[in-house]
């Protein structure tokens, strides 16, 4: 039996087993620490670095040096710096596939420390933005500094000016056209010579036919001269009329032009209401979207590791070998693959220590059936009375998962906070005590988040030296307790935020009311001074036209008195005629009865 | 892998007995069907470092049944999830479930369960079919390949130069 035996083989034996754990303990460490490494830059797009990761034996666990997490926005900052961790691991769970960490301890958690080095990982840097701040944008509409009514007038392109000199050109345009009609007109003269020419040729008495035809012959060529004169004058009273009509619409244009620019310049000009309210959200929006904007940035690095292994893996990694699935028969606690039970995390802010606790953090949450739950607090704080924040992390049904937070900041001290920064409107609140209520639920992709800020003790400082700024910071430093209400609702990439504060309505009431004063001063201002322009430019015009019209009727006389003249003495031709006619006929009748009388007397003669 | 081939063909031409060679087989089958990275294999793996076993057929022979595997793993996940899931044994695997020892064999893994049991079940008759082909290979087998031309022209090549020279060192 014993030649079946080999006893060096027993050797080989411990010798492969001494081996397996000589590579394990001095490897695994540095297998791990180029694990974190890796996929933690591959995942956050900058260098995530760490010092050193050693296997312990007793207890079976690893000890992590420094942690630096690049901010990928700032590479020579850390996003978060973590001076060392401890973990232990369950070390038979290890032969049963599995990970579970009982306990992390992490020493000294601190954002936003500095590196050494640049912690960015090649790849092209997208240049800021470089556009004007939009301070400084709505600053420029609202014209912080109103000009005068005489800087107006002088710098802008009036309506005013424009029409009066459009009515300038016409006029001059037209009555050039009206006197070149007036030029091939009779003069008075020559119509009175051919008043007294007719009455020579109709009232002196015919003295034969061939006067009378002579006569005929040069009133016909006066009447053809008269008819020719009587058309231009038709044509000249159609002119006179068209250019009145035209003249006259210019004007009302002219006239109509101040009102219209005045509404111009108002527009330009004014800073309405609204303009004046929306300083607020300028003011407070700026940094709420900013600070929505970077915890989105970080919540959306996180979610992939909180949700569902499962739900989010776009494909089943290619096994090389069948793995089958484990049975499990109750009466023990159903373990995930990877699971960190509990994790102390000791996060040093400026303000002071925080505690973190951490629980559950697993990516098959499903399967542990309890979700990741996050519990910070801090009691002892510079400029804080307290900070809670009770986070879960709830993927255990991957169809309906959610993720919810309460944060309550009590008495949180503000000195010296930038609230503006524009070189416009620069504002700073000094001082002030503020209880945040804040609460965030995301489900399905969509946000809903609500944060209550009540502003206690404010004070704050404007630096703007002039105009609106100048306003509303000083109206500003007169108040000393309000309220700010953030609202974000909407897909994770198509937020819809509000932010409504009380200051809003104070601001806009006074705001409403300096700048209505100032634009009624200023509106007045421009109508006087756009109504002298008009009076200047065309106030003769009327007169000028009202000279027209006159011309007009003249014209009309003028038609209607060659047309009687005409007619008068054709009319007088006739009668002439007829009476010496009738004159011929009395007399031969006169005669006819004396020499019948004469006639009678003889025969009855007694 | 010439090398570890002419040391088979040396033991199998050998004195050695064939029941270390089948032995060797077996072993190699029961680590290379089941899941390497499980407890039971380090028993393997010592049974063959220890049993004198024929190192070189157990090494080989990991390699084909390792690439057997991958072929009918399907198979032994349909015995293990059988096994695992039949009612009559559910008060049995419970009771090795409940104990910590047990879990860490990963026998409630249904591949780990139906490689294992086909294996177990695979030993005594692989083993005597294996020493039943070695009998018949050294009887039968062996001397006609001697004498065959192909064994002449094969002489003349490097691999049979390999094998002469493990003869000569006498493994």
């Amino acid at each position: 039996m014993l030649k079946w035996i080999r006893w060096p083989g027993f050797i080989a034996f411990v010798a492969i087993l001494a081996l397996l754990f000589a590579f394990t303990y001095f490897f695994t460490g540095l297998f791990i620490k180029n694990a974190i490494e890796e996929y933690g830059s591959d995942a956050l797009g900058a260098q995530v670095n760490v010092d050193s990761v050693n296997l312990t034996l007793d207890p079976l666990g690893f000890r992590i040096g420094r942690v630096q997490v690049t901010n990928p926005e700032e590479p020579m900052t850390n996003a978060v710096e973590i001076k060392g961790a401890a973990f232990e691991v369950d070390f038979w769970r290890l032969f049963m596939g599995q990970f579970i960490v009982n306990e992390l301890s992490v020493e000294t958690l601190q954002f936003n420390t500095a590196r050494k080095s640049s912690g960015a990982i090649a790849k092209k840097v997208k240049p800021k933005d470089e556009k004007p701040g939009k301070m400084a944008e709505v600053l420029e509409t609202a014209k912080d500094e109103l000009p005068s009514a005489d800087e107006i007038m002088s710098r802008e392109t009036l309506l005013t000016d424009v029409k009066s000199a459009e009515l300038q050109t016409l006029y001059e345009q037209k009555t050039k056209e009206l006197d070149a009609m007036k030029a091939g007109l009779m003069s008075s003269q020559q119509l009175k010579d051919y008043q007294d020419e007719i009455k020579t040729l109709t009232s002196e008495d015919l003295k034969s036919l061939e006067d009378f035809n002579q006569r005929k012959k040069r009133l016909s060529e006066i009447n053809d001269e008269l008819k020719k004169e009587k058309q231009k004058i038709t044509e000249l009273k159609t002119a006179y009329s068209t250019a009145y009509k035209e003249l006259n619409q210019k004007l009302s244009e002219v006239k109509d032009a101040p009102s219209q620019d005045l509404k111009n310049l108002k527009n330009k000009y004014s800073l309405d209401a609204g303009g004046a309210a929306n300083l607020t959200q300028l003011l407070f929006g700026g940094q709420t979207g900013e600070w929505t904007k970077q915890a989105l940035y970080w919540y959306e690095k996180a979610q992939p590791y909180l949700a569902s292994a499962e739900s989010t893996k776009p494909e089943e990694k290619k096994i090389p070998r069948a793995e089958g699935r484990f049975v499990h028969f109750g009466g023990v606690e159903m373990l995930p693959e990877f699971l960190l039970r509990e994790a102390r995390i000791d996060v040093l802010l400026a303000a002071g220590h925080l505690d973190a606790n951490v629980t559950n953090i697993t990516h098959q949450p499903e399967v542990l059936g309890k979700p990741v739950r996050l519990l910070v607090s801090g009691t002892e704080l510079q400029g804080y009375d307290s900070i809670t924040l009770n986070a879960e992390f709830n993927h255990i049904d991957p169809k309906n998962s959610f993720d919810r937070a309460d944060l309550k900041i009590k008495a949180m001290e503000f000195k010296d906070f930038t609230v503006s920064g524009s070189s416009e409107f620069p504002l700073k609140l000094a001082t002030a005590k503020t209880d945040i209520n804040s609460q965030i639920v995301v489900r399905k992709g969509a946000m809903d988040l609500a944060v209550q800020a009540l502003f206690a003790d404010a004070q704050f400082k404007s630096g703007a030296k002039s105009g609106v700024a100048k306003q509303v910071g000083e109206l500003l430093e007169d108040i000393h307790h309000f309220e700010i209400n953030f609202a974000a609702r909407g897909k994770l990439n198509d937020l819809d935020t509000s932010l409504n504060t009380s200051l809003e309505k104070q601001l806009k009431a006074a705001l409403e009311a300096k700048v209505d004063a100032k634009k009624a001063q200023l509106e007045a201002e421009l109508k006087a001074k756009l109504q002298a322009r008009v009076t200047e430019k065309a106030g003769s015009y009327g007169k000028e036209l009202e000279a027209l019209l006159s011309s007009e009727g003249d014209m009309e006389a003028k038609q209607q008195q060659l047309e009687a003249m005409a007619k008068a003495k054709l009319s007088s031709w006739e009668e002439q005629q007829k009476k010496e006619l009738e004159a011929k006929k009395a007399a031969e009748k006169k005669k006819a009865e004396d020499k019948v009388r004469d006639a009678l007397k003889d025969k009855f003669k007694f | 892998m010439l090398t570890l081939l002419a040391k088979l063909l040396k033991a199998l031409n050998s004195d050695a007995s064939p029941g270390q060679i089948s032995l060797a087989f077996v072993l190699a089958m029961i680590m290379g069907f089941t899941p390497l990275w499980s407890v039971h294999n380090l028993l393997v793996l010592l049974l063959a470092l220890v049993l004198r076993i024929n190192l070189t057929g157990f090494i080989l022979a990991f390699g084909v049944f390792s690439g057997l595997a991958y072929a009918i793993d399907p198979w032994f996940i349909m015995a293990g999830e059988y096994l695992l899931t039949h009612a009559g044994l559910k008060d049995f695997w419970t009771s090795l479930y409940v104990v910590d020892a047990w879990r860490v064999t990963r026998f409630n893994n249904t591949l780990v369960m139906g490689s294992l049991v086909v294996s177990l079940a695979l030993t005594l008759p692989v083993f005597l079919l294996f020493n039943f082909l070695i009998r018949q290979y050294r009887e039968r087998i062996f001397a006609w390949v001697q004498k065959s031309k192909l064994m002449q022209i094969l002489k003349a090549n490097k691999f049979y130069k390999l094998y002469n020279s493990l003869n000569m060192e006498g493994f």
